[in-house]
């Protein structure tokens, strides 16, 4: 899972590295676009400032031809000091002129003039073409243009006349080595120039305007009315098309930092500037204007975000993206893998615990619920092997007989349903649950080995586990903890001091009656006397039968309300081997007849030697005197009852350990307990041998039987 | 020989005539005139530059060397004599001459009115910062009458033609206004007997200032011209 959110992390990591790349290829191709297309713009610009000033060359040129003609030499020479004196001879020059300059005029084809003045050294008009009429005496001699003619300089202006702009141009005229006049001469500014320039520029747009209105576009323009309208008001704008003075001064004159900026109109990039000269009031202004290229919707878009200018805000978009990706990668990890890992890991141990039989597949999706229905196809799987083999045990059975086991002084006891399959009892088929039958437990999830593998390490001094002789040591739980398939215990009760019966003791090879006091004979004899106490292994009903007991090892107290009669008689007796009959020995526990001859006489006196009832009853409320054997008790013990005896003062020091009262849990007593749940244990699971071990659970010691094959 | 005195008399007329013109007309000026005479001399030291022309293309001719106008006096200046006497002056007259105004300095007398004519053969558009934005329309060979504004100095430009300037100032103690030749020299005539102020006026500003006493024994004739440098303001 950590591979998968370091994988999901990095896929961020170069989701956003891409998404960064894609963003700055895409701005820096529109930066590059833009660049280019500034770059072209700048250059037609450039262009279009040559062909303006070549224009003026070429003007100013044509005009050397006007202003070496004779008459229009002669005619300014007379008009200069003393003319009037010759006001004839200006009358004959002025008819020469007229007759000869208009042809003059024509000769320069496309320069030819449509304002076509002869001023004298007095700035006075003497001759004028497209003029309508000319007042007497009018000049043009404070005219800038004019007067730095007379002076001797040939320049250029644009002036504004009746209505119109004129691209003028003026020269000197000499005559004798004297100036004498100059001649001016005047192109309209309109459409026709417009193309004339506009048809040097492939793809891009001119236009002229003088205070915002055009006068004249060049026909290949391919702008937008809209954007010929915008272009028209930023012409209104002295910002737009001329630099400040700082700005000017800043980069110098003809460098690119003292260009006018482009502006954005529309699709197109367009630079304004002024058409030079001072001879109008208002602006007279060109528009250059090239078409941005298209880098497509998407890659503008991209380019929109990156080309923003703002990199705080770029790199904030593309942190914004980062971390949206690795969340929603992380949620998505979680929500796919974590979370239904999680769900079925608490679906795991909840079926460990014995709380679901099954692993409930509608609440699992994915690879999970697949995982669990084949788990849950293993389960049902193994469980039908184990049936068919016999191996199988029903837990609600063992629950039974744990139950019906349980007099006072067994609410201890607890059945091992955690031993290995393999090695419990066959209880035939059919008793295995059925696929979707809740089990409250699943012995073959978990188990205690025993006698097979390894051992798990005992905890020191929470449990310990007695075989009963012969047996195969078998491993142990740790304490504290319920074993997987271990009935839910019952609340812990108090130890019944007035309990109706006690019973101690197995009945081998036979149903024992405290499987089911209710009708045993033994609890029927306890009732109908109100009480009885037995002692050895034959309980003594009230009708005089015998109900065949382990002899030496169960003890049955049946304790209620004070009898008169004294049954200690017959308790010595139904503890007396000698009375055991044959039969009633259990084949797979030691028997008295087994133990050694010199152990069966000591064990033989011990129990001639036992208290009476009423000892017996004094021993089980005090377990100062009695509970603790003394050596040559023990001594006389069988093998089998010593390894009974490790077990109860494990248990003993167990409880007191967890803080339990001990009264009147004696020996007799546990070792009676011990042989009952081994003799029912043994003879309904058809196990050999049962182990038992000691162990905590919920805070109260108690005893665990676990069947052996 | 009889023809030749008299042809020489002719040629020599220039010589000889301002004399006779002094001699003979001076008593019977002073004669005839209410007023004294006041005369003087501008001679302008340095005349202000021209900033220069922002063109595509701006050469010498390559055949002569160039030949500068010289500065004028009477189109450029304006002297003025303010007092308390009594005036003549109704009324001012504004040309518009040769693609500039004539004179671009002009002295007018306040609550009187002032002609703008336009000589010239082109459409002229005359606004004014004493008219609040008012823009007067002169076609060729038109003139247009307008209240003089208030007291002050006011100017004048064309709004079609951005070299063309005046100035106008107006003045409420106006007595006269000098005729300027174009070699400086200027005369204030039928000036009353009295204490007055002699004034420079150039563009926005007055650049020389005098008492002048007028007596009542004739012409008042100022000793040293009046130097003046234009290019250099106060």
């Amino acid at each position: 899972m950590t591979l998968t959110r370091v994988w999901v992390g990095l896929v961020s990591v170069v989701a956003c590295v891409a998404f960064s790349v894609a963003l700055g290829l895409a701005g820096g191709a529109k930066h590059r676009s833009s660049e280019q297309a500034l770059h072209d713009l700048y250059r037609d610009q450039g262009e279009l400032e040559y062909l303006l000033r070549s224009d003026a060359r070429a003007r100013v040129e044509a005009l050397a031809a006007l202003a070496a003609d004779d008459h229009v030499r002669k005619l300014l020479y007379l008009s200069g000091p003393g003319a009037s004196r010759r006001k004839r001879s200006i009358r004959a020059a002025q008819k020469e002129v007229r007759e000869t300059l208009p042809g003059l005029n024509q000769a320069l084809g496309e320069l030819a003039g449509e304002l076509l003045f002869l001023v004298d050294m007095r700035g006075s008009i003497v001759f004028a073409m497209g003029v309508k009429t000319v007042p007497e005496g009018a000049g043009l001699g404070e005219f800038p243009l004019v007067r730095q003619a007379l002076e001797g300089v040939v320049s250029d202006d644009v002036w504004p006349w009746n209505n119109h702009y004129y691209r003028m141009a003026a020269r000197p005229v000499m005559q004798r080595d004297r100036y004498v006049g100059a001649i001016v001469h005047g192109i309209r500014l309109d459409e026709r120039f417009a193309n004339k320039l506009g048809s040097r520029f492939r793809g891009a747009s001119l236009l002229f305007s003088a205070d915002g209105k055009s006068l004249g576009a060049a026909e290949s323009n391919t702008l937008a009315e809209s954007e010929a309208q915008e272009i028209l008001a930023l012409t209104r704008d002295p910002h737009a098309y001329k630099l400040d003075a700082n700005e000017a001064g800043s980069g110098g004159k003809g460098t690119p930092s003292s260009k006018v900026p482009a502006k954005h109109v529309g699709a197109s990039l367009v630079v304004l500037g002024a058409l030079k000269g001072d001879g109008a009031g208002v602006p007279l202004v060109y528009a250059l204007s090239q078409p941005m290229p298209a880098l497509g919707d998407f890659a503008n878009a991209l380019a929109s975000g990156a080309g923003s200018a703002v990199p705080m805000t770029f790199w904030l978009l593309v942190l914004l993206v980062g971390m949206v990706l690795l969340g929603s990668g992380l949620y998505l990890v979680w929500k796919e893998h974590s979370k239904p890992a999680k769900l079925f890991d608490a679906f795991a141990v909840s079926v460990a615990q014995g709380e679901l039989e099954r692993f409930p597949l509608h609440e699992l999706n994915g690879d999970y619920r697949n995982l669990a229905e084949r788990m849950n196809q293993a389960m049902d799987r193994m469980v039908r092997q184990l049936s068919s083999q016999g191996m199988a045990s029903s837990p609600e059975q063992l629950d039974a007989l744990l139950q019906q086991n349980r007099g006072e002084g067994g609410e201890f006891f607890e059945f091992a349903a955690d031993a290995p399959t393999t090695q419990l009892p066959e209880n035939g088929p059919g008793t295995a649950p059925m696929p979707g039958v809740p089990r409250k437990a699943d012995t073959t999830a978990k188990g205690t080995m025993v006698g097979m593998g390894s051992v798990p390490k005992e905890p020191m001094g929470t449990s310990s586990t007695m075989l009963a002789p012969g047996a195969t040591p078998a491993g142990a739980t740790p304490a504290g903890t319920t074993p997987v398939g271990a009935p839910i215990p019952s609340p812990p009760t108090p130890p019944r001091k007035r309990a109706s019966t006690q019973m101690m003791g197995a009945t081998p090879g036979g149903q024992s009656p405290a499987t089911s006091p209710a009708t045993s004979p033994l609890a029927s004899a306890a009732q109908a006397r109100g009480s009885a106490t037995i002692v050895g292994g034959v309980a003594q009903s009230p009708s005089g039968e015998q109900s065949p007991q382990t002899a030496g090892t169960g003890t049955l107290k049946v304790d209620g309300t004070p009898t008169k009669k004294r049954p200690e008689t017959q308790m010595m007796a139904a503890q007396s081997p000698r009375n055991q009959p044959p039969s009633a020995q259990a084949s797979n526990v030691q028997t008295p007849q087994e133990i050694p001859s010199k152990k069966k006489r000591a064990a033989t006196q011990m129990l001639a030697q036992a208290p009476t009832s009423k000892e017996v009853v004094a021993v089980t409320g005090n377990t100062t005197d009695s509970d603790k054997l003394t050596p040559n008790q023990i001594a006389a013990l069988t093998e089998e009852q010593q390894g009974f005896y490790e077990v109860y003062q494990k248990f003993l020091a167990l409880k007191q350990e967890c803080g339990e009262a001990t009264e009147g849990i004696t020996f007799q007593k546990f070792e009676g307990i011990l042989l009952k749940n081994r003799e029912a244990i043994t003879r309904q699971h058809g196990a050999t041998q049962v182990a038992f071990k000691v162990y905590i659970k919920d805070g109260r010691a108690a005893l665990k039987a676990t069947p052996i094959r | 020989m009889v023809a030749y005195p008299v042809t020489h008399i002719l040629r020599t007329k220039h010589l000889f005539a301002p004399v006779i013109v002094a001699v003979f007309s001076l008593p019977l000026g002073t004669a005839l005139a209410d007023g004294s005479e006041v005369k003087g001399k501008i001679a302008v030291e340095s005349a202000p530059r021209e900033a220069p022309r922002e063109t595509y293309l701006s050469i010498h001719n390559g055949a002569l060397p160039l030949q500068a106008q010289p500065f004028s006096v009477r189109r450029h200046l304006a002297v003025v004599l303010e007092g308390t006497a009594t005036t003549q002056i109704t009324e001012s007259t504004l040309q518009i001459r040769g693609g500039d105004f004539y004179p671009t300095t002009v002295a007018v007398r306040s609550a009187t009115s002032m002609k703008i004519q336009n000589t010239d053969p082109c459409d002229h558009a005359i606004r004014s910062s004493g008219w609040e934005g008012e823009t007067i329309p002169l076609v060729p060979a038109d003139t247009k009458e307008h209240a003089v504004p208030s007291t002050g100095v006011w100017w004048m430009r064309d709004v079609t033609y951005p070299h063309m300037q005046a100035y106008v100032h107006v003045l409420p103690r106006l007595v006269s206004i000098a005729e300027i030749s174009s070699r400086g020299n200027f005369t204030f005539e039928n000036i009353e007997s009295g204490d007055y102020t002699l004034k420079v006026l150039f563009q926005d500003r007055v650049v020389h200032t005098r008492g002048i006493v007028v007596g009542e024994s004739g012409a008042v004739t100022l000793e040293d011209s009046i130097a003046l440098r234009l290019g250099q303001k106060p």
